[in-house]
């Protein structure tokens, strides 16, 4: 065989694809190096390392808040920390996460790090983003959230495809490929005239069309071994249902798990005074929609937190 | 089991390995078992149709070529014609007559219950059905010998790269290829490389990222869109469907050449064409050469005076349009070529095919790629009305909207690029224009691809326009 590809190999072509390689790879580290300053999620990403060290490793007892763009615009931990004063509280909301994003994310920052220990955390949420039909983005787990040894069970972090795995390893390995959706809405905000607007259309109608395809049932397994790997650590799961401008359900396996203790549910989709006029859009609270929420969700977390676990 | 996909380069990437550590029959032996996992990947159920087309061809051949009864030998040829042209027949076209007479039954006021066919059409059918269909006319006409191995002929049929969406290879370019030994030659790597990387680039970045496009203005109802509107999204179709199918073509021939293996050129600049026959000569290449010499030719070709000729041409064309589906819109495109090249022909031919300045030829070319557009529009279109709705709306008040605004910019940043190193190769009439730059060139051409394929990948994935033909 190496006789054969011998001759190929010697070829000018292969030189000149080694280059690009080693272009590509240099262009990767750099990429790596200043990654923060191009958007302001991969920033936020970079710091939760330091935000859970900064409130795993003291005396207070501490609690992380935990969820995507809806926990982001909907939570003012501000108002949160100054109802519960004795709790150290960090919010990590990275954009466009789920159940899968939020797993590896405990898992590596949280349940295997022995320098962090959190009392609680709380999981804002809304449709069936927690249960095991939610799809996973391949792409964002291997490059952001877990690490190569989560590939050992696939299955574990919602890939479902060998396409899945082939996305996650290429993420794992190009920071260039993980970026892409940062780098093309960069580069073509600046060249194809009203870029941002389209997109966003287009992102609204496909996640629209993603939630009219309801699945028949939806299950809970492997949010329920999260729950487990964080109940073995001592820590309590609190999760949010978190409101939009459309109704949703909380599926029956859900209000099992809070009907048994195993979490703690608290269900603001109606929270008392929101209206239209508090929402930016079809989905995320404005100033006055996050405070209101704030408010009622402190008094409700005030009381489940002072309960012993 | 799609090129763009990461299964496919994992399984091409173990059959490369295994193939070339392996003596000729049993290279053989291992491609024809990945052809048929390749195939099976897609739906295992239809791997019987494709042995069925495989073994009638083989032994039906192999009879023709023994007998030396002439009406025999006919009867022969058919029988594998009917039973070709039955299989596709019924799973591509079934359907759609059951549906026109039962409406034709209902225009004439008798109450018809037919029943409702809804039969998933085998991917690739109307490519391996055509080239199978071909090989048994050559044997029948002396133009080729037949295949003497069963297997050898069965790897012939379901040859992966080119299994699903073509190019539909003649017996006499494929067959011997695959009967000798191979070996990777000089260059090989190069030129296998080099197709790979933009058939992907055709495919994932220009077709993939203008189907949105397509999609939302052949979506939107026609009242609702201005004449740029209609023009973006025609515009966008023509280098989806260019990008996308030729993209196919491309990798087949990339990822053949690594076998050691040559598939024919499929397109070679179809939009600079500047007259209909010359379109025809770029575009689908092999198609066209199909129905040139199986159909074209024994209708009777040009040879029986203008007016049988301008009747084989839309015949020809017609019968095109009705290969890509069990559609009015696909025959109405077909007729529209077929008009096209009556047209032309009717002008006088070679006055748009004589060398020109650069300036004419560019003229020309963009009033062969409108025309080519308007047929675009039909075939693109779900229905008839819709086609005749968007073409009066391209006959509105010119309004630039902000999403024809999109549109073109998002063209030109996918297309741009690609489209005029095409126009370099098509004034060079070198097909391998980049292999012959310098290295630094052959480099920039190279990191190109690559970057616009690692940052610039579909939002959304799209699978391949052709394979539902």
């Amino acid at each position: 065989m190496l006789k054969i590809l011998r001759a190929p190999l010697r070829t000018t072509e292969a030189k000149i694809v080694l280059v690009l390689l080693a272009c590509l790879i240099a262009a990767d580290c750099a990429l790596r190096i200043v990654d923060a300053r191009l958007s302001g999620n991969i920033a936020h990403i970079e710091t939760i390392p330091d935000l859970v060290q900064s409130i795993g490793s003291n005396a207070e007892r501490s609690m992380l808040i935990l969820g995507n763009s809806l926990t982001n615009n909907g939570v003012d931990e501000q108002i949160i920390a100054s109802r519960l004063a004795d709790v150290s509280l960090a919010k990590v909301t990275p954009d466009g996460t789920s159940l899968w994003d939020w797993r590896c994310l405990l898992e590596r920052e949280v349940v295997r790090r022995h320098d962090v220990q959190i009392d609680a955390v709380v999981i804002g949420f809304a449709w069936h983003l927690l249960s095991d039909q939610t799809r996973a983005d391949a792409s964002r787990l291997g490059a952001l959230y877990c690490d190569l040894n989560d590939l050992a069970r696939p299955g574990s972090i919602g890939l479902s495809s060998f396409g899945d795995i082939g996305e996650f390893v290429l993420a794992r390995a190009s920071r260039i490929y993980a970026l892409r959706d940062v780098l093309r809405h960069r580069v073509l905000s600046l060249v194809v005239p009203h870029y941002e607007a389209y997109t966003q259309q287009a992102n609204e109608a496909r996640a629209g069309r993603a939630q009219q395809q309801e699945a028949a049932t939806y299950t809970y397994e492997h949010f329920s071994r999260m729950v487990a790997s964080l109940q073995q650590k001592g820590i309590r799961l609190i999760v949010i249902a978190m409101p939009v401008q459309t109704d949703y359900e909380l599926d029956p396996e859900l209000l099992e798990l809070a009907a048994t203790g195993t979490i703690g549910l608290i269900d603001l989709r109606d929270a008392e005074g929101l209206d239209a006029s508090m929402y930016r859009d079809a989905m995320h609270l404005n100033a006055r929609g996050q405070q209101l929420l704030s408010e009622q969700l402190a008094v409700q977390l005030g009381g489940i937190f002072k309960k012993p676990s | 089991m799609i090129f763009n996909s990461y299964v496919f380069w994992a399984f091409f990437a173990v059959v490369l390995f295994l193939y070339w550590r392996l003596p000729h029959r049993g290279q053989n032996l291992l491609l024809l078992v990945a052809s048929y996992v390749f195939y099976g990947y897609w739906d295992w159920r239809y791997l019987g149709l494709l042995a069925v087309s495989t073994l009638i061809d083989f032994f039906v051949s192999n009879a023709i070529h023994r007998e030396h009864d002439q009406r025999t030998r006919l009867r022969l040829l058919v029988f594998s014609i009917v039973a070709n042209l039955g299989i596709l027949g019924y799973f591509k076209y079934a359907g759609f007559f059951v549906k026109e007479f039962a409406d034709l039954l209902g225009v004439l006021g008798f109450q018809a219950n037919l029943p409702v066919l809804n039969i998933l059409l085998p991917v690739g059918i109307s490519f391996y059905t055509f080239q199978t269909m071909a090989y048994t006319i050559d044997v029948y006409r002396g133009v080729t010998k037949p295949a003497t191995s069963l297997f050898d002929f069965a790897l012939f049929v379901a040859f992966f790269p080119q299994l699903v969406a073509g190019p539909i290879e003649r017996s006499a370019q494929l067959l011997p290829q695959l009967v000798k030994p191979r070996s990777l030659r000089s260059g090989d790597f190069a030129e296998g490389l080099y197709h790979i990387l933009i058939g992907m680039l055709k495919k994932v970045v220009i077709a993939d990222n203008l189907a949105p496009i397509v999609n939302r203005v052949f979506s939107t109802p026609a009242a609702e869109l201005t004449s740029a509107d209609v023009l973006i999204g025609v515009y966008a179709f023509a280098f989806q469907i260019y990008g996308d199918f030729s993209g196919y073509s491309s990798i087949a021939q990339g990822a053949a050449k690594w076998l050691g293996i040559d598939l024919s050129y499929n397109f070679k600049m179809p939009y600079f064409a500047r007259s209909p026959s010359e379109f025809w000569q770029r575009w689908h290449i092999t198609l066209s050469r199909w129905l040139r010499d199986y159909l074209y030719i024994p209708l009777g070709g040009n040879r029986r005076g203008p007016r049988r000729t301008y009747i084989n041409l839309t015949l020809t064309m017609l019968l095109g349009g009705l290969w890509h589906g069990a559609a009015w819109t696909f025959v109405i495109w077909g007729a529209w070529h077929g008009l096209l090249l009556v047209a032309y022909r009717l002008v006088g031919v070679e006055k748009f095919e004589v060398r020109t300045s650069a300036w004419a030829a560019v003229l020309q070319a963009v009033l062969m790629f409108h025309l080519v557009c308007i047929g675009w529009l039909f075939f693109r279109a779900d229905s008839f009305d819709q086609a005749i709705a968007m073409l009066a709306a391209l006959g509105t008040a010119p309004a630039l909207t902000d999403y024809a605004m999109y549109g073109a910019a998002m063209i030109l940043f996918f297309a741009g690029p690609l489209m005029i190193y095409e126009w370099h190769v098509y004034r060079s009439e070198d097909m391998l224009l980049a292999l012959r730059k310098s290295s630094w060139q052959r480099c920039a051409a190279y990191g190109y691809c690559l970057v616009m394929l690692l940052v610039f990948p579909p939002l959304v994935q799209q699978v391949f326009i052709y394979f539902q033909f």
